[in-house]
């Protein structure tokens, strides 16, 4: 009787020791699952934070390059100089949101930087060398779809922040 | 496709509206409050291109954060208009339309002339030729009468008083002053010349 009762513990214990065993798996698992949220509501946290400030930049450089538009061959530099601030605006932005949320935002950081890496001389004579290369110059149509990219993701990150601001709530 | 070519479009009235090729109305709202409960904030702008009217305005409206809490947020509405002044089509928003709304707010205010009035800038054109390295013609009148609002926007063309030379690439240089400043733009023949 005694040795059935010693058993019957030995094996509650083992029982005890295997589901322990699980638990122990299963909490890592979630605790590893819960890390991966944690530093998700710390991105979106600083997010929320910074991104009125953000928008507030991207909203200066769109207006001024707007302005800059209709004559962008002459005021070509001055787009650069805008859309090199751009670029440091979006890299900022990159690093607290998932690239998922937006849509336009590494489109548009590729586009950009295409542009200002382009060392073509605009009102200069095409030399050989660059035709051979086939160099282009930077059209009119490149600057303006730049703009349309910089417009959708400034209304993108307003939508994607009142989104958040409903989900918070 | 279809919003690549609205954005298209926006880009399009703003570079008009900049270059002064086209002219925006402003009113005075006859009805703040529009069917919507959204509230309309400053005046409506209207603008004609081929034949089909298109009005700008800045509004406001709710956004409901969840049943009950709301925040209030301003955009702005871009509209096709029929005959009648109803309207026909609302383009989807845009930031390229509060963009679109400065520059026109900007133009119907006047408020560059008026600074410029104030500060007492006035751009004159001192010498202006439109020449080959053989031949010239003096072109600083016809300049001078082109010049709006402190500004001058012309294409460097025989438009401007005929051909010096013909079949000889021309150039157009330009001697000017604003506010006693003393400058020089020198642009090739189909090029734009802006001012200053």
């Amino acid at each position: 009787m005694w040795a059935k009762f010693v058993t019957f513990i030995h094996d509650i214990s083992d029982w005890l020791e295997a589901l322990g065993f699980i638990a122990g798996i299963i909490t890592v698992v979630k605790v590893f699952f819960l890390n991966n949220d944690v530093k998700k509501l710390q991105t979106k946290h600083l997010f929320q934070v910074r991104v009125d400030e953000h928008v507030k930049d991207l909203k200066t450089s769109s207006r001024k390059i707007s302005k800059l538009l209709g004559n962008f061959q002459i005021n070509l530099r001055e787009i650069k100089i805008e859309i090199a601030k751009c670029i440091e605006y979006c890299n900022s932005i990159k690093k607290k949101v998932s690239t998922k949320d937006l849509d336009n935002l590494l489109p548009l950081i590729k586009k950009m930087k295409k542009l200002i890496k382009n060392k073509i001389d605009n009102n200069a004579r095409v030399t050989k060398f660059q035709v051979f290369f086939r160099f282009k110059a930077i059209s009119e149509s490149e600057v303006d779809e730049v703009y349309q990219l910089l417009s959708s993701l400034i209304t993108e990150i307003e939508n994607f922040n009142n989104d958040l601001k409903k989900a918070i709530k | 496709m279809k919003n690549q070519k609205f954005a298209q479009f926006v880009v399009k009235l703003i570079k008009l509206t900049r270059s002064n090729e086209i002219t925006w109305d402003s009113f005075a709202p006859k009805n703040e409050e529009l069917l919507s409960g959204e509230i309309v904030i400053d005046k409506i702008y209207e603008t004609s291109i081929n034949h089909k009217s298109f009005r700008l305005y800045r509004y406001k409206l709710k956004l409901y954060i969840d049943e009950y809490n709301f925040e209030w947020d301003q955009r702005i509405r871009l509209e096709l208009l029929d005959a009648f002044g109803n309207t026909d089509y609302e383009f989807d928003y845009d930031n390229s339309l509060d963009d679109l709304y400065e520059i026109v707010r900007e133009q119907t205010s006047n408020v560059i002339n008026i600074i410029d009035d104030i500060l007492g800038v006035k751009l004159e054109i001192i010498e202006a030729k439109y020449y080959t390295p053989q031949k010239f013609i003096d072109v600083s009148l016809q300049l001078q009468n082109r010049v709006s609002n402190n500004r001058l926007v012309i294409d460097a063309a025989n438009i401007i008083a005929g051909d010096p030379e013909n079949g000889v690439p021309k150039k157009l240089k330009v001697r000017y002053s604003i506010s006693g400043e003393i400058f020089e733009k020198e642009v090739n023949e189909g090029e734009t010349l802006v001012l200053p």
